[in-house]
């Protein structure tokens, strides 16, 4: 008891400030694996391509950078599933995506 | 080796150029078609490989060999996909498939063809002489704030405010004005967005609202239209676009195939996993 009360007020902070951090590393990695947004950024890109306002080499650059984060969610994604994704049926491997 | 599969073996060799069943396929549509077709070596994968036809039952798989493998959705990936289903559509009503789907052998194919015929034969005779627009339209967002900070009094007043208080907080008269002018740009878009909606409606099967892409945009949508009024829908749209020059910046698109109306990855989740 005495030893808890000693202790609460340094501990209670430390946890809460841990769970700040848990909460943070949570969130980076969601934003970082969100193959939705990835995606919208993706068109985001292609829009500004598409109006002119970056060049080819830019879209280039930015796209290569864009398809290794989603690459890296969707091994992400393969890591967490991997038990019930492996397909019942093996005859089809579908990889799709929404329509560009 | 049964002389069935030497017989196999024997019309694959007749084919135009080397197809080989047992590599993945990257199908691209589903067309309705009996006589094996070849559209040339327009295949995703840098490796120009030929698209052709896998036949079941009156129904057509539209696609290219590839190693078994996830495809990139790179604009360069995405431009060879819709080349290939918009080369098809052109003789075809297609059924896109979704962008990049793998299956493992020709047989899977077919039996992919098999176990979904029906729900198949049933969408391709909706989507029957029917396509699709794509219409994206952006504002410039500094010039539709002038506009409403030029028509709301309210809003006029607290900006003028806001300028000549240096001295004192003008906190809450900011945040005011700041949700203000919010709201009066969104009430704007919607009515843009109505308006171009009511204008296009006559002319169009269908449509969808997708999430505009960025800060500019305040519609995304597509359009399914039928074969025969892709003229009246045209002119209809050089209209609203006209109406607005200046103001609004239209990106039209199209025709596609009705990518933004069909799903087949239902059937596919279906055949494949869940059951």
């Amino acid at each position: 008891m005495l030893l808890k009360l000693l202790t609460a007020p340094l501990t209670a902070p430390l946890t809460g400030f841990r769970f700040i951090l848990n909460r943070i590393e949570e969130m980076a990695e969601r934003e970082l694996y969100d193959e939705a947004r990835i995606r919208e950024e993706l068109l985001e890109l292609q829009l500004h391509l598409d109006e002119g306002e970056i060049t080819e080499q830019d879209y280039a650059a930015q796209e290569a950078d864009i398809m290794a984060r989603l690459r890296a969610a969707r091994e992400y994604r393969q890591s967490l599933a991997r038990p019930s994704a492996e397909p019942d049926s093996p005859a089809i491997t579908y990889s799709g995506q929404e329509p560009p | 080796m049964t002389a069935e599969e030497e017989g196999l073996l024997a019309a694959i060799d007749e084919r135009p150029s080397a197809r080989d069943p047992d590599e993945g396929k990257l199908v691209y549509c589903i067309i309705e078609a009996d006589v094996p077709r070849s559209f040339g070596n327009i295949g995703m994968g840098g490796r120009g490989d030929e698209v052709y036809t896998i036949h079941h039952g009156g129904l057509a798989a539209v696609v290219s060999d590839t190693p078994v493998m996830v495809y990139d959705p790179t604009r360069e990936n995405a431009l060879t996909y819709e080349h290939v289903n918009e080369t098809v559509m052109k003789e075809f009503t297609v059924i896109p498939m979704s962008f990049g789907t793998v299956f493992r052998t020709e047989e899977d194919v077919v039996e992919f063809l098999k176990d979904t015929a029906d729900a198949l034969r049933d969408v391709l005779e909706k989507m029957k002489d029917k396509i699709e627009f794509g219409l994206k339209v952006n504002w410039t967002p500094e010039t539709v704030l002038k506009e409403v900070e030029d028509e709301s009094e309210e809003i006029g007043r607290l900006k003028d405010e806001i300028m000549s208080n240096r001295q004192t907080s003008t906190y809450f008269a900011r945040m005011q004005l700041g949700r203000l002018v919010e709201q009066a740009m969104s009430e704007k878009s919607d009515a843009y967005v109505r308006e171009i909606y009511d204008h296009l409606r006559d002319c169009a099967i269908a449509s969808r609202h997708n999430k505009p892409i960025g800060d500019k945009m305040i519609l995304n949508a597509a359009f399914l239209v039928e074969r025969s009024s892709a003229g009246a829908f045209d002119q209809k749209v050089q209209e609203i676009a006209q109406r607005y020059e200046g103001k609004l910046r239209f990106l039209y698109t199209g025709p596609w195939p009705p990518y933004n109306f069909v799903n087949i990855r239902l059937k596919l989740e279906r055949a494949g996993t869940s059951g």
